[in-house]
């Protein structure tokens, strides 16, 4: 029996760490009939795959809870984002209030506790170091923003699993009862009143709600490409319906609405222009910096901006078939989707949490029994304060350090160090018109040695222009093509139609020819004017005696260029020749020589031959040819590449190419327009602005730069701290880590990772960095100039 | 065997566990130089921390066995 499967999106709240992750996904892996589960803490999502007859969203959402989180199902992306930031927002003020509620509370029982040292005796009252008033100052803070620690880490213990608010917990909550006992209790052997822990439990819970509040903050601010694209989004379209103009919802314009847009209006849908002219800005869809005229026949896409004059056009595509819309999933997807760096981060947080407790005990076992015994110093002090331990236990001491273990060993950064890298750069890359398909594409893009391109239609316009118009002496290049359009005015040849097309861009006069006659393997010949025009090879003009010694040379120098000569004669005189190409792409050689500059190798694949293939990858620079590869072959070519140890990238046009994009490390599909579904391959320029590859490279290298960067800021707090907190130092040192010290460490953490995340924002590509913003011009490549100019 | 069942037999075998450690902590802390309470007290931390660190290993090792056991009914 055939299973159908469905994807669905599900906001997860609660989740604060790596570990969460990997309770969250477990919890639905392990239900029966869910397939796949990848759950993104950055934008607190959860994408399943499933069957919906053995699971329902209910029971997805049910066994998420039962692992101490909420999750509810997500129905429409706009809805979803609202609910999104409307979940953060709730967030940024539970935790707001927290922080205000905590902060000046804890200064003063810091205040308190601290009233002997330093310059404090001279302002502060003796009252306010009464250690009942320190614990009355600190209950509130501990059961009030501390709270969420307990009962998130009760719900995730219930369900046998462990996080990070456990290790919060713990750490408050041993810290505040060991203050408390000996508040009640001095001689009850807990280190009496020079262990009063009310700072440490306060301001720990001060320090967790502080990072916690600056993540909520920061958190949001990487989804806000998503955000951009969807308020692209015109809310009314004008349609024309019963012969009269209508305003309506935009969501309810249908395919084949007429759609009426007006200067400075955004178009609403996808569609073509039946009349009217003007210039489209579609910098925020494509990337393309420069308005793109639009005139009947021409594209549009919903969400561009019409800049200049009114048109009507045909809605071709509507709803979540427009290419902003497609846009927007893609982003989304990748945007949730798991880099292998991740994947590895995630299991190593998942299982630090275990670890660290295994860790604490070990380290109270260690100093109970025999580090207190031989190293306790009674003035040992706190790192970075002026308290003293004094009079403490071997409990007290053990407990203090097994507590700053657990509290210093938290991963609260290792979770985001990877997602909120992989959302700002999948966002910097969408507005360059640069789509990641997912995490994965960043990572394997960023260690490429190779990009093999494929020719036609890749680094060629991939149909044939007139490259070169050569008139021998008493005859005109205008009069030569002019002859040979009119030749070729009834012709459905490609050569044919590439002339046509010369002569109507250079606005000659093209009449029809009185008769014409194609002659197979040969050419074509004309009456025009009581005259005769011959239009061929070599082969015509020799059967019909037309002398053409004169242009052999120059034939043979631009057939050696791989272009297809054709001659022309006009009442049995040669007149001169028109040379056909297929032409170079606007920026191929500027792409390959900024490729060449990464230190890439640069191959050229094609099924053409070796004549043709040399000649183009001669004009664009290109020193490697992989030529007459049939097109089922080139995924084997690439798996040759790739066994010789080389990290390819393949791009094509997504469609003829697909086989060798799969086969490729990355496949990058250039050139989709508004088919961005049917696109195959891992990266996706809607453009056909070959340059978009250098651009695609250097962000999926900055982006993996930042995660690198990330990781390094979330462990390096750990590595370092966990030896000073369990100890490792104190026998030479005497000090020891406090364990709202070692909160303030994580909080920074945490900080660290997201601002430096939040740099990806001001990255420019170098070819943007070049030009001034807005100023970005065409360069033309080394193609030849059509015409012969 | 049901979740709850299994649920159940885990936290017993969890606990077990973590009494035993702990246990094993306040015999172990029977010299002099502790005092009752630092005995008492360290064996409460060591049972806490013995749990914390036991519960996830049991029961995933419980859910394993009772997946497998349902696969194999299957």
């Amino acid at each position: 029996m055939a299973h159908q499967t469905e994807r669905r999106t599900l906001q997860v709240r609660g989740m604060t760490c790596a570990s969460c992750v990997a309770h969250v996904e477990q919890a639905l892996r392990e239900l029966p009939g869910v397939s796949q589960a990848l759950v993104n803490l950055a934008t607190g999502t959860a994408k399943v795959e499933y069957d919906p007859t053995k699971v329902s969203l209910e029971q997805m959402a049910q066994a998420v809870q039962e692992v101490g989180y909420e999750a509810v199902p997500v129905d429409e992306r706009a809805e979803a984002l609202d609910r999104e930031r409307e979940a953060r927002h709730r967030e940024i003020k539970r935790q707001g209030l927290s922080l205000a509620f905590a902060t000046p509370l804890s200064v003063i029982i810091m205040l308190g506790t601290f009233r002997d040292y330093w310059i404090l005796p001279y302002f502060v009252p003796e009252w306010l170091g009464n250690k009942f008033l320190l614990g009355l100052l600190t209950t509130p803070v501990v059961f009030g923003p501390g709270r969420q620690f307990f009962v998130n880490s009760w719900r995730g213990l219930r369900a046998g699993v462990t996080d990070m608010n456990l290790l919060y917990a713990t750490g408050i909550g041993a810290a505040y009862l060991i203050a408390v006992i000996n508040t009640l209790w001095p001689t009850a052997g807990f280190g009496g009143e020079g262990a009063m822990f009310y700072e440490s439990a306060a301001l720990l819970t001060t320090f967790i709600v502080l990072g916690r509040f600056l993540e909520a903050l920061t958190r949001g601010r990487t989804s806000e490409a998503i955000r951009k694209l969807m308020s692209l989004q015109p809310k009314i379209a004008r349609v024309l319906r019963d012969g009269s103009e209508r305003e309506i919802p935009a969501e309810a314009v249908q395919v084949g609405d007429i759609v009426i847009v007006r200067p400075g209006e955004r178009i609403p849908v996808d569609g073509v222009v039946l009349e009217g002219y003007s210039a489209v800005d579609e910098s925020m869809v494509t990337g393309e910096s420069m308005p793109v005229e639009k005139k009947a026949g021409d594209e549009v896409i919903g969400g561009t901006l019409n800049k200049t004059g009114a048109f009507q056009f045909r809605a071709t595509k509507v709803g979540g078939e427009t290419a902003l819309a497609q846009i927007i999933k893609l982003v989304e997807d990748a945007q949730t989707s798991k880099a292998p760096i991740q994947k590895l981060a995630d299991w190593v947080a998942g299982h630090f949490i275990l670890g660290v407790h295994a860790l604490a005990l070990l380290v109270f076992l260690f100093w109970f029994f025999a580090g207190y015994k031989y190293f306790f110093d009674p003035h040992t002090s706190f790192l970075l304060s002026p308290h003293k331990l004094g009079e403490i236990g071997v409990f007290g001491f053990s407990l203090l350090l097994s507590i700053t273990v657990l509290v210093i060993s938290c991963p609260c950064a290792v979770g985001l160090a990877t997602p909120s890298a992989m959302m700002a750069g999948t966002g910097k890359a969408a507005e360059h018109g640069v789509l990641f398909k997912g995490a994965d594409a960043i990572e394997a893009a960023s260690k490429l040695t190779t990009i093999v391109f494929d020719k036609t239609g890749t680094l060629t316009k991939g149909e044939p222009s007139v490259t070169d118009v050569i008139a021998r002496e008493g005859a005109s290049e205008a009069e030569v093509l002019r002859l040979a359009a009119i030749a070729e005015k009834n012709s459905e040849h490609p050569l044919g139609e590439a002339i046509v097309r010369a002569a109507q861009e250079r606005k000659l006069e093209i009449v029809p020819a009185k008769s014409f006659n194609a002659i197979p393997g040969h050419g074509v010949e004309a009456h025009h004017e009581n005259s005769e025009i011959l239009l061929g090879n070599r082969k015509l003009m020799h059967e019909r005696g037309v002398d053409i010694s004169a242009l052999l040379g120059k034939a043979a120098e631009l057939e050696s260029q791989g272009k297809t000569v054709m001659f022309v004669a006009q009442d049995r005189q040669a007149l001169g020749l028109i040379a056909v190409a297929d032409t170079l792409k606007e920026y191929s050689a500027e792409a390959v020589q900024q490729l060449h500059r990464l230190g890439l190798s640069v191959i050229m694949i094609t099924g053409d031959n070796k004549r043709t293939a040399e000649s183009i990858a001669r004009q664009v620079g290109i020193d490697r040819v992989l030529a007459e590869v049939l097109p089922q072959d080139k995924a084997e070519e690439i798996k040759k590449l790739q066994a010789q140890g080389q990290r390819v990238a393949m791009v094509g046009d997504g469609i003829n190419d697909a086989p060798a994009l799969a086969q490729a490390d990355v496949g990058i599909a250039i050139g989709s327009g508004t088919d961005i579904a049917k696109e195959t391959g891992h990266v996706i320029l809607i453009k056909e602005d070959l340059r978009d590859v250098v651009v695609a490279l250097e962000i999926a290298k900055a982006t993996m730069r930042k995660v690198k960067q990330n990781l390094f800021w979330a462990f390096i707090y750990n590595v370092l701290g966990i030896p000073i907190a369990a100890g490792l130092l104190y026998p030479i040192a005497k000090i020891v880590v406090s364990p709202e010290l070692a909160a303030f460490f994580m909080a920074t953490s945490s900080v660290s990772v997201t601002l430096n995340t939040l740099l990806l924002k001001r990255f420019r590509p170098s070819l943007h960095k070049m030009l001034p913003e807005g100023a970005k011009q065409p360069v033309p490549a080394a193609a030849p100039a059509a015409g012969g100019e | 065997m049901n979740e709850h069942v299994l649920f159940r037999v885990s936290a017993l075998v969890y606990t077990g566990i973590s009494l035993v450690v702990a246990i094993l902590f306040f015999v172990a802390a029977s010299a002099p130089e502790y005092s009752m309470t630092a005995r008492v007290g360290g064996a409460v931390w060591v049972f806490l921390l013995s749990m914390i660190v036991s519960m996830p290993i049991v029961m995933s090792y419980f859910k394993r066995r009772l997946r497998d056991v349902r696969e194999d009914r299957r």
